[in-house]
């Protein structure tokens, strides 16, 4: 299913302006290779910069490190926003290292700008980290603190002159702010995707094997003295913190820059193991750790393409499907087709699919079946909540296809999504008509 | 600052952390929990009669809900209960003393560590008010008065660390292993920590990366290490008894219940599985994700998000949860990161430093093999020792300040840090005495039974029957713990509970108390009979039956928990 997934809105966002030239899948397929070649644009930048700071050897593997990455992979699929985003950086890291004087300070303004820059301008949506910078949250979370102390039967005794000197809206304003700074030292989201204790969705960044190559691979930049090295790779951290904090993503695009610095140490860690110079034992333990890393990768690749929906956002599927079978039944056997808009930019998607939507038939609106009085000639599409009623806690009726049935609706076709996108409104989606 | 004056810092920082320990601990946590509640009664049990409540002659492990509990915390706390009755305080002050003692070993790991006595000691301030060492050492954990054993063990360990066999004085090998087989007559934890610390110390297995030839490896593993092994078989010797004394299944008991072979198999996704024998799955081999699992366990306690502000779902509306926090002050995983790359930076150099991450490793492996990702709980060992990193990393962070900041800026961030550190340590206690009651007033620590027992048992002479409802699995526990009930009628029914094995619900029925379902249609019809009921009770029903009263019995947060409904 991998190179099928449907497009995301960004990708829709870009190509829509040019539906009269070429065939909307062209187009798609279009972008993305443009995406690729962004991509592989970066990683020869960034060839050439580690090629100047340390070695072929070492910048080799650290760009292949990179490629082979899964998120690389869902970033030029998916998301050529970010793909732009790492080409810019890449292109101003490159041209700041050129200046012999204060290159840090230039590659840090200029990249957390461009960061900034494209945080704002490509999405609508804002980090947490932007939300917690108003003082108004910290001052609540002081009064629900209070409130819950002020409910307790037999409190102890606090002078509340002492709690006030923590209790108050400006350690809160810092405790709030931490709180969204420490989230970016999670190896478990970092190296631990695969098999992440909470199951968050994202992307593998780095596979499990490679946190031990990365571990040794510190070591190694200190054994080695590369000072300058060092200082780059804490450039790079620091880059890839601020897009952390303030990217409104998914966990992966959040850390996307990070593949930079960690694939260096890991890369350092390699090189040891292809010198001549080390002994058996540690030979033999590289090339355990290689096959280890190999196979990893390979399973990573098989696991992406055979979850897709476990991996990547749910959403567009649900546009697929419906636009799909919409396409199957015939536009113009109906006199209105109403789409849901529970999930997105329905609109969007109806003019990837079907061309050109006409908006006198269409209607890109939330349903609700049981209030509203069904009409002929009609199509809807939504999720199951929509026809049977929602339920705050998401939990439908086992018995939902008799209830359809039984207000005269006619299930065309029927589908299941992995993950709650509609909360309230159930998993399935159904495209169905007044029977 | 005079040694004298420096001394009598450090204990007046000892001694304020004992009272913060000890403050109120009648109060907050709000109630015992079940485990606290049977150490406790156990104790009380074995102080009355010798014998558990199962009638068990001074056992080393308290079959309490069949989990098999080691028995040291609760011989410790028999000399308070003697004194002070059984209460939430008596079974508490183990635990307390057992944190505070924790902090004289700390002590003296930060004074190898950092040599500088003011950064110590501003380090130490820091640390010995850390979330976790205030809220575990308020509560009866048997895994705190483990993790005390095991750093005072693991100090000794550390001191003479170096010793030559034909040096060595039997005592010294003694005390190591005293301290740590205590350890392990109080936690299982300790008893799969310890072999494995000493034995990764003998054998040091990074040496193998850092020495190129096998040989010489070899040969100074048996010059320089091999005696680390002797406090080990030491160990064995005096942790023998758990095993031989009872059934060594029913001591694992615990670990059936909890292990990650069996909850996790096949460990990779199921959907990938494309054959019959898992094993047999290339392309998404269970071997691959299992050793996954298993490191991914192991390097949690490494993540800072977790040892900082993660919470499981398993550690939410547990007894472990602290509001707010995970373990550690929210900056000390900025710090904690500092120290770990000080400390891969010169684990081959220093050998103490391997000794710390040998240490963590070692106390984790037992968390690792349960099915939970990160366990607070069963890995507190290893806490002293990330506490130690979190020190390297301050050490990391002066001598940079010291090296590039000018005196004035080094004062600003050290001043800076010093403020915000004095105000977590203070929200940190606020949050620990007050707000966490209101946040863990939950299924672990059920209001109620504190509150309403000493009513019930002021009634309850005056009737044949008490009927107890209860949501809680054990919660005949809570009703021996706040009565303080005989434990010799107790012991006459321990051939009705349930067997040894059989998870669940484990209340049982004796003298006149009865667990059961409330049912007021049914019961109503009873006479001479009082229920302890928590469910949904229609008040209006009860006042319109003749003879029957109600009353309601508020828990920690003012909310109606239970009520005691009376059938005359």
């Amino acid at each position: 299913m991998g190179f099928s997934y449907p497009p995301t809105e960004d990708q829709l966002r870009i190509i829509s302006p040019f539906y009269t030239l070429l065939s909307s899948d062209n187009l798609l397929w279009i972008l993305r290779i443009f995406s690729l070649l962004l991509v592989i644009a970066s990683l020869y930048l960034w060839w050439k910069l580690l090629n100047r700071l340390i070695n072929k050897r070492i910048a080799f593997i650290s760009v292949v490190i990179i490629l082979i990455s899964p998120t690389i992979f869902v970033l030029w699929m998916l998301h050529p926003f970010d793909c732009l985003k790492f080409f810019l950086i890449s292109i101003f890291i490159s041209l700041a290292m050129s200046i012999k004087k204060k290159w840090i300070l230039f590659s840090i303004i200029g990249s957390c700008v461009l960061i900034l820059l494209s945080s704002v301008f490509t999405s609508s949506e804002r980090s947490s980290f932007l939300h917690k910078l108003s003082l108004s949250d910290a001052q609540s979370d002081v009064n629900i603190r209070f409130g819950a102390e002020d409910k307790l039967t037999d409190p102890v005794e606090i002078l509340l002159s002492l709690k006030r000197v923590s209790y108050n809206k400006y350690f809160f304003y810092y405790k709030n702010l931490i709180n969204e700074v420490i989230p970016f030292f999670d190896l478990e989201t970092i190296f631990y995707q695969e098999i992440h204790p909470l199951e968050s969705k994202s992307v593998v960044l780095f596979i499990w094997p490679e946190i031990f190559l990365f571990l040794f691979g510190i070591y190694f930049l200190y054994r080695n003295k590369y000072k300058k090295l060092s200082q780059f790779i804490t450039l790079m951290f620091l880059i890839s913190f601020w897009n952390y904090i303030f990217c409104p993503n998914e966990p992966y695009r959040k850390f996307v820059m990070i593949l930079f610095p960690i694939s260096i140490l890991i890369a350092l860690t390699i090189n040891e193991g292809f010198k001549r110079s080390i002994g058996f034992m540690q030979k033999s333990m590289f090339i355990a750790t290689f096959i280890v890393l190999m196979y990893g990768i390979g399973t990573n690749y098989y696991d992406l393409f055979n979850r897709t929906s476990y991996w990547l956002d749910n959403r567009p599927l649900f546009y697929d499907f419906v636009f799909k079978t919409i396409s199957e039944k015939g536009v113009d056997n109906y006199s209105k087709i109403q789409v849901s808009s529970l999930v997105g930019k329905t609109e969007m998607y109806c003019n990837f699919y079907l061309k050109k939507c006409d908006t006198d038939k269409f209607v890109f609106k939330s349903f609700d079946l049981t209030k509203e009085k069904l009409e002929d000639k009609k199509l809807y599409a939504g999720f199951v909540g929509e026809f049977i009623g929602p339920d705050y806690k998401n939990n439908m009726n086992s018995n939902w296809k008799n209830m359809i049935s039984g207000n005269e609706i006619n299930i065309i076709k029927i589908d299941n999504l992995r993950d709650t996108i509609a909360y309230k409104y159930g998993n399935e989606i159904i495209v169905g008509e007044k029977r | 600052m005079k040694k004298r004056w420096y001394g009598l810092f450090i204990i007046s920082i000892i001694l304020i952390g004992f009272f913060l320990r000890v403050y109120k601990l009648d109060k907050t946590p709000p109630s015992v929990n079940f485990d606290e509640a049977a150490l406790g009664y156990n104790a009380f049990s074995i102080l009355k009669t010798g014998k558990d409540e199962y009638g068990n002659f001074l056992p080393l492990s308290l079959r309490s809900f069949n989990d098999y509990k080691p028995a040291l915390y609760a011989y410790l706390s028999i000399p308070f209960i003697a004194a002070m009755g059984l209460n939430d305080v008596s079974i508490r002050m183990v635990s307390a003393i057992a944190g505070t003692v924790s902090l004289i070993f700390l002590y003296f790991f930060l004074k190898s560590f950092i040599k500088n006595k003011y950064l110590r000691i501003f380090i130490f301030i820091i640390l010995s008010l850390e979330p976790w060492r205030l809220h575990f050492s308020r509560v009866a954990f048997e895994a705190n008065l483990s993790a005390s054993f095991f750093i005072a063990g693991a100090w000794y360990f550390y001191k003479y660390r170096n010793w030559k066999i034909q040096k060595a004085k039997i005592l010294k090998f003694l005390l190591v292993s005293v301290l740590f087989a205590l350890s392990a007559y109080s936690y299982h934890s300790a008893r799969v920590a310890v072999p494995l610390f000493t034995v990764f110390w003998a054998l040091d297995p990074l040496q193998i990366i850092f020495e190129k030839k096998l040989f010489t490896y070899i040969k100074w593993v048996f010059s320089k290490r091999l005696f680390a092994l002797y406090p080990l078989l030491l160990f064995i010797l005096l942790i023998l008894p758990v095993f031989l004394t009872t059934q060594s299944t029913l001591v694992l008991t615990r670990f059936k219940q909890e292990n990650i072979f069996d909850r996790y198999f096949p460990y990779a996704p199921k959907e990938l599985i494309a054959t019959d024998n898992a094993w047999l799955n290339w392309q998404s081999n269970p071997v691959y994700y299992f050793m996954g699992l298993i490191s991914g366990h192991v390097l949690s306690y490494f993540s800072p998000i977790n040892t900082v502000q993660r919470i499981f779902h398993w550690i939410r509306g547990s007894v472990q949860y602290i509001p707010g926090f995970s373990m550690f002050g929210w900056l000390e995983s900025i710090i904690f990161i500092f120290g770990l790359v000080y400390l891969i930076k010169n684990i081959k150099k220093l050998e103490k430093y391997r000794f710390v991450l040998y240490w963590i490793i070692a106390g984790a492996a037992p968390a690792a093999v349960t099915w939970n990702w990160f366990h607070p709980l069963r890995s507190l060992n290893i806490f002293p020792a990330l506490e130690i990193v979190i020190a390297i990393g301050f050490l990391n962070l002066y001598k940079f300040a010291k090296n590039n900041l000018t005196k004035l800026t080094r004062l600003a961030l050290f001043g800076g840090l010093s403020v915000v550190f004095a105000l977590t340590i203070i929200f940190t206690v606020c949050n620990e005495y007050n707000y966490s009651i209101s946040e863990n007033n939950g299924e672990y620590q059920p209001g109620g039974f504190k509150e309403g027992m000493q009513i019930l048992k002021s009634m309850q002479d005056n009737y044949d029957q008490v009927i107890i409802d209860s949501p809680h699995a054990q919660s005949y526990i809570f009703l021996l713990f706040y009565q303080s009930f005989p434990p010799e009628i107790v012991q006459r029914y321990a051939g009705i509970r349930p067997k040894p094995g059989i998870e669940g619900n484990l209340d049982f029925n004796f003298d006149k108390f009865v667990f059961k379902k409330f049912d007021w249609p049914v019961q109503k019809n009873e006479h001479k009979t009082l229920i302890w009921t928590s469910s949904e009770v229609k008040e209006d029903e009860i006042k319109n039956t003749p003879g029957a009263k109600i009353i309601w019995v508020n828990n920690a947060v003012m909310e109606k928990a239970t009520a005691i409904i009376s059938k005359d």
